[in-house]
């Protein structure tokens, strides 16, 4: 049986970070710390998601001066209710993981 | 507060910095966020690990032609390399074991013709055209002068110097030539080519 998209460990431990805090945005290495993530395996999954449309991102001005600007993330509309749907299934059957996201 | 930027850090930033220069085109933005990302990083390990798994995901996102493309540049200053440090061989020890003694000249012919090679790789691998270009005409005009004096001017090394010649002018350059102008032409085609 074909597996469904973005439902690997590492995907939905990404989705669940950025759907617990949907209203912020996020820099790569936070993510990484935050989901547990190295940034080889981050870095494609971000990519995958902003391909499909479920993952926006913009350049952001940093706080320190002389810093490059840096990429910051956010679910889009439909990554949202991705990721609310798969949050609600971990609800339906709660599974122990060792991914930080809490959906694994 | 040590002002020095330690070697660790360097590297690090070395490597944020060849991100750009390895992606591909569509992901030359991504490349450039993870390496603003790197420069935040405030652990020097941190950033070089950071670094590391960017690299890792910029290849991991690389199209088949771009790996092709990044495999023969490899080649190529593997190839340019060996050119180069047979030639300085050559010079240090011409006479020693071949069977007529070299003059000079085929030695630093041959340096330059590896440095034509060099400027191919680099062309090819940084997506700089041109720079492939004149790195493989230089290269073919160099080792075709350096095999044409060679046979004809020296006695007694010519099948010698043509053995070298059918491997290295005949195999190498025209194969990696053929090549490279074949992904070229491909990419141009699938409209990827930068």
């Amino acid at each position: 049986m074909p597996r469904k998209p973005n439902s690997s460990k590492q995907t939905r431990a990404v989705l669940s970070v950025l759907w617990n805090t949907r209203d912020d945005w996020w820099h790569g290495y936070d993510l990484s710390q935050q989901t547990g993530l190295k940034s080889g395996t981050l870095y494609p999954i971000l990519m995958r998601l902003k391909e499909q449309g479920l993952l926006v991102s913009q350049w952001r001005e940093p706080s320190q001066p002389g810093r490059p600007p840096r990429h910051v993330y956010q679910l889009s509309a439909s990554g949202r209710a991705l990721a609310k749907m798969q949050a609600a299934e971990v609800v339906a059957t709660p599974a122990k993981g060792k991914l930080r996201g809490g959906l694994a | 507060m040590n002002t020095r930027t330690s070697f660790v850090r360097r590297l690090a930033n070395r490597l944020a910095l060849g991100l750009s220069k390895i992606s591909a085109e569509e992901k030359r933005d991504w490349a450039r966020g993870m390496a603003a990302e790197v420069e935040a990083i405030e652990g020097d390990w941190a950033a070089v690990s950071f670094a590391v798994g960017c690299w890792v995901a910029i290849l991991r996102g690389q199209s088949l032609a771009a790996m092709c493309r990044q495999a023969l540049a490899a080649l190529l200053l593997g190839w340019a390399g060996v050119k180069i440090y047979l030639a300085i061989w050559t010079l240090q020890y011409a006479g020693i074991t071949a069977d007529a003694a070299l003059p000079d000249w085929i030695g630093q012919a041959a340096i330059l013709a590896g440095i034509g090679y060099c400027c191919a790789g680099l062309g090819l691998g940084l997506g700089r055209y041109r720079l492939m270009a004149s790195g493989f005409a230089a290269a073919l005009l160099v080792n075709g002068a350096l095999y044409s004096g060679a046979m004809f001017g020296q006695s007694g090394s010519e099948f010698w110097v043509m053995a070298i010649a059918i491997e290295d002018y005949i195999i190498w350059t025209n194969a990696l030539m053929g090549l490279a102008i074949i992904w070229c032409l491909h990419n141009r085609r699938e409209g990827v080519a930068r």
